[in-house]
């Protein structure tokens, strides 16, 4: 009996202890219903000395609700908290972590979802005396009803030591969200611009500068418009270094009411990394710091025409110099009209190609794919492709094949001429197609824009080069009397054929090489054996001669599917190929890019050359043979205070696009040195001569080498 | 002599793959709002509404009382709602459509600023068809406990609930102004 009165009192001791011990737990209780609730929680278990506490506010949401932000958007209402009734209460200010977009029904609002934590910073009238806080907390949770809530909240702290209880983590968490200034993101303000766009609405333009590279794809929210909330903002490459502009489309008010209006603006990039800056936006200089979707200038039409005429000349296109040679002499003696028509179908054909090409990036553009200039030499399958592609011209050259109009598109042309005309149109794309793995001087620039902009800049730009391409067959077609100065077909004919198709089989072990770096060796050596089956293939067929039919059938049928074969086995093989590659880059003194390398090489105040290139990309082999590897800038980049960094884009890789498009490009090759005396990076030209490098790495340097000396 | 044609071809199909996937990845802007006959709950038998009042934008008091006679759609909402905001439209023509049949749509906002909210919110909307009724202590909500807005009373001629709704609905369709003819119709009273 005794001892069963000893065992009630020992309970209930303990249930006192444990209902106290929850009293001195830092939260009010849960207030809501299932699809919301909230509470307050302190970080601390009392209030200490230090005459403040860390407190928050606790939301917790069901799936599919969501509450606003302090400035909700289009619809809602924040949450509003009001002390009255609490004691030893001096203030209490709300922080805000980093909102969400939440775009219901066409609506775009800002808040969180799932459980969220309102930091606040409380401070005591009294210090190390007990606190007791009574929020009335009015917030509003929507989901496909609005609720509007309301809680009244009570937490009491005694007077203690300030020992962290629970929540401790959970404030801490949240602090961390709360945005900080654009600085703690490496990034600044360069200049906050309105535009008028139509009648009653604006584009606000900022244009930022400094770690852009790292801005993927960045949100940004408005306070202190008029009306309305604009959708996300595009990110487009500024018109130097790594200056990158957002733009805000669908400004629900006329530029003159944004001029000089104090606006606040809040930008997330990933998960703890947002920023908040104010701004007055200044009207915009019409001549256009801001980019024009529809307007192309005519410069850069100018620049997209030249590298489109220089194309011409890349080694890449040698394969079909043959073809055209082969074409314009077989026209000598042929009668003007015909002629010109011929040229015209073949310049047409290349125009026809840069379209197609503009239409297939705008697409994947669109989709939200990464593009840029030489991307579908990132693919094992474009790779096998023109490989097999290769060997069948080079067939065709030795006239084992002829290259013709498939029967379908026969019908229509009846007459010999049209046919010849449809040979010469296909001529003209193929051209396209090799000289897109080339990037000569200007067209970089000229991508670079392009694809920056919209789908009409886009088409604008490649045909602009199209153009440039298609320069020989134009200026052929002018003047076709020209024609007349060849010399007649005859035997050299056949025999530079011939030597054209061995350059052609060249250019197919070429790509099989760079198939070894892209796509791994089991996809290399099963391209490089059906390409060679091929050739086996039509070869036997050419001697079977014209009397076993059904011999050549088979052939013609094996040859078409070896090709599609290879053209599988590229991507199957590709599987188990990935790190060959990048390890093969990363030779000697180089180390393989990331960001940060690049900002650790930095801040140890070195130089560093970033050199971004491509096992496809022929202007990047050439620069590293002739430049980069070649005294004297070898022994120069050989220096103890230079970081050598390689960023391989010879496969898709998201960080090496986004390093590019942080400078408006959009291809290889690019170089850029940076140094103490220039943080931004000086970018070399697209193909390095020693003395831009040399001379790029002195100015980096800058006053370290003049102190030095 | 098939392989020749393929590399064109190819090209051809790349783009018309690259365009086809822009097609599908296009946002649809049309509002995903609900069917009515999917979020109506009908109230059976009907039941007498609770005893409510709203004001009109000229400052006069109304009651249910004053639209008998008349089928009555009845919507509680306000200009912060996003919901409420995405289906306003609909209401507006359906207030346009369905007045011949002797039907009105009573949209009462809650917004504590009243009449200045409101207007400005039809004013932006371009709202022509409803009236402006206005509940700034939100008195109406609390008298039919409604869990959330927007929430809506289908009112028979003889006064009497039929139906309620939840949520936003696409209220502007042959078959909801069907379905709402249906339901004002009074049911008569058995014995």
């Amino acid at each position: 009996m005794w001892l069963r009165r000893l065992g009630l009192a020992a309970a209930g001791m303990l249930a006192l202890f444990l209902a106290s011990a929850s009293a001195r737990a830092a939260t009010s209780g849960w207030v809501g219903d299932r699809h919301a609730s909230v509470r307050l929680i302190t970080a601390e278990r009392a209030t200490g000395s230090a005459g403040t506490v860390d407190a928050g506010l606790e939301f917790r949401l069901a799936p599919g609700w969501h509450i606003y932000w302090r400035e909700p958007g289009t619809a809602g209402l924040p949450p509003a908290i009001s002390w009255h009734g609490s004691q030893n209460l001096k203030h209490a200010d709300i922080a805000w972590p980093a909102p969400l977009r939440i775009v219901t029904d066409g609506l775009q609002t800002y808040g969180y979802v799932g459980t969220v934590v309102l930091p606040i910073a409380v401070r005591l009238e009294h210090a190390g005396a007990p606190l007791r806080l009574r929020g009335d907390v009015h917030y509003l949770a929507c989901r496909d009803i609005c609720v509007p809530f309301h809680a009244v909240l009570d937490l009491s702290l005694p007077a203690g030591i300030a020992l962290p209880g629970a929540e401790a983590g959970l404030i801490a968490a949240a602090r961390a969200r709360v945005p900080g200034d654009l600085a703690e993101l490496g990034l600044k303000l360069v200049r906050a611009e309105v535009a008028p766009s139509g009648a009653a609405q604006s584009v606000l333009v900022l244009a930022l500068e400094g770690r852009t590279a790292s801005l993927g794809r960045p949100d940004l929210f408005v306070e202190g418009l008029p009306r309305g909330a604009p959708s996300q903002p595009h990110l487009v490459p500024g018109n130097e270094g790594s200056r990158v502009m957002l733009v805000l489309r669908g400004i629900d008010a006329p530029a003159a009411e944004i001029v000089g209006r104090p606006l606040t603006f809040t930008l997330t990039e990933g998960p703890g990394r947002a920023a908040t800056f104010a701004a007055r936006p200044i009207p915009a200089n019409p001549a256009g710091s801001l980019p024009r979707p529809l307007s192309v200038p005519l410069s850069l039409l100018a620049i997209a025409f030249l590298g489109g005429l220089l194309l011409n000349v890349m080694p890449c296109v040698l394969p079909v110099l043959a073809l055209k040679l082969m074409g314009l002499a077989a026209l000598a003696g042929a009668e003007r009209g015909a002629a010109r028509r011929e040229l015209l179908a073949s310049a047409g054909g290349v125009l026809a190609s840069f379209a197609v090409l503009a239409g297939a990036l705008i697409g994947l553009k669109e989709a939200g794919a990464s593009v840029g200039w030489g991307i579908q030499f990132q693919e094992p399958w474009f790779l096998a492709a023109m490989t097999m592609v290769m060997v069948l011209f080079a067939a065709d050259l030795w006239g084992w094949i002829t290259i013709t109009v498939p029967r379908g598109l026969a019908a229509l042309a009846i007459a010999g001429h049209r046919r010849r005309h449809l040979g010469a149109f296909l001529t003209g794309a193929f051209a396209t197609l090799l000289a897109t793995s080339c990037s000569a001087p200007f067209v970089g620039t000229a991508v670079g824009f392009a694809l920056a902009r919209g789908p009409i800049p886009i088409l604008a730009i490649f045909l602009a080069m199209g153009l440039g391409l298609s320069v020989p067959y134009l200026l052929g077609a002018a003047a076709p009397g020209i024609v007349a100065f060849l010399p007649r077909p005859g035997p050299w004919m056949v025999r530079l054929a011939r030597v054209f198709g061995v350059f052609l089989l060249g250019t197919a072990l070429w790509l099989v090489l760079v198939l070894l770096q892209v796509g791994g060796g089991t996809a290399a050596l099963a391209v490089g054996l059906l390409a060679a089956l091929l050739l086996g293939t039509l070869g036997w067929r050419h001697r079977l001669g014209h009397r076993r039919g059904d011999l050549r059938r088979i052939a013609t049928a094996a040859a078409s599917g070896l090709v599609a074969a290879a053209i599988l086995a590229a991507e199957l093989g590709m599987a188990g190929a990935g790190t060959e590659a990048s390890q093969r880059q990363m030779a000697g003194a180089w180390h393989p890019f990331t960001q940060e390398a690049l900002a650790q090489g930095r801040a140890e105040g070195k130089r560093v050359l970033v050199d971004v290139t491509a096992a496809w990309c022929l202007i990047c082999q050439v620069n590293a043979a002739t430049v980069l590897d070649r005294t004297p800038v070898s022994g120069a980049l050989a220096a103890p205070g230079v970081l050598l960094l390689r960023a391989d884009w010879t496969r898709p890789d998201p960080a090496v696009t986004r390093y590019l498009q942080s400078f408006g490009r959009y291809g290889v090759p690019l170089d850029v040195v940076y140094g103490p005396a220039s943080p931004a990076g000086i970018v070399l030209p697209d193909l390095l001569t020693s003395g831009a490098v040399l001379h790029a790495l002195g100015r980096a340097a800058g006053m370290r080498e003049a102190a030095e000396r | 002599m098939m392989a020749s044609s393929l590399l064109p071809r190819r090209i051809l199909l790349a783009s018309l793959g690259a365009l086809g996937l822009l097609a599908t990845t296009r946002r649809s802007r049309a509002l995903s709002l609900d069917s009515l006959a999917d979020a109506l709950e009908r109230v059976n038998p009907p039941a007498a509404p609770p005893a409510i009042s709203f004001k009109t934008a000229s400052g006069v008091r109304q009651t249910l009382a004053d639209y008998r006679g008349k089928g009555l759609v009845l919507n509680i909402w306000a200009s912060w709602c996003g919901p409420c905001i995405a289906e306003m439209p609909s209401l507006d023509a359906l207030a346009a459509s369905i007045a011949p049949f002797g039907i009105a749509v009573l949209p009462v906002s809650i917004d504590t600023e009243g009449l200045p909210a409101v207007k400005s919110f039809y004013e932006s909307n371009r709202l022509d068809h409803l009236p402006m009724l206005l509940d700034p202590d939100g008195d109406v909500a609390h008298a039919f406990k409604l869990d959330g807005i927007p929430t809506s009373f289908i009112i028979d001629r003889g006064g009497r609930i039929t139906g309620r709704v939840e949520g936003a609905v696409q209220w502007d369709t042959k078959k909801s102004i069907a379905m709402l003819r249906n339901l004002v119709q009074p049911v008569p009273r058995s014995g």
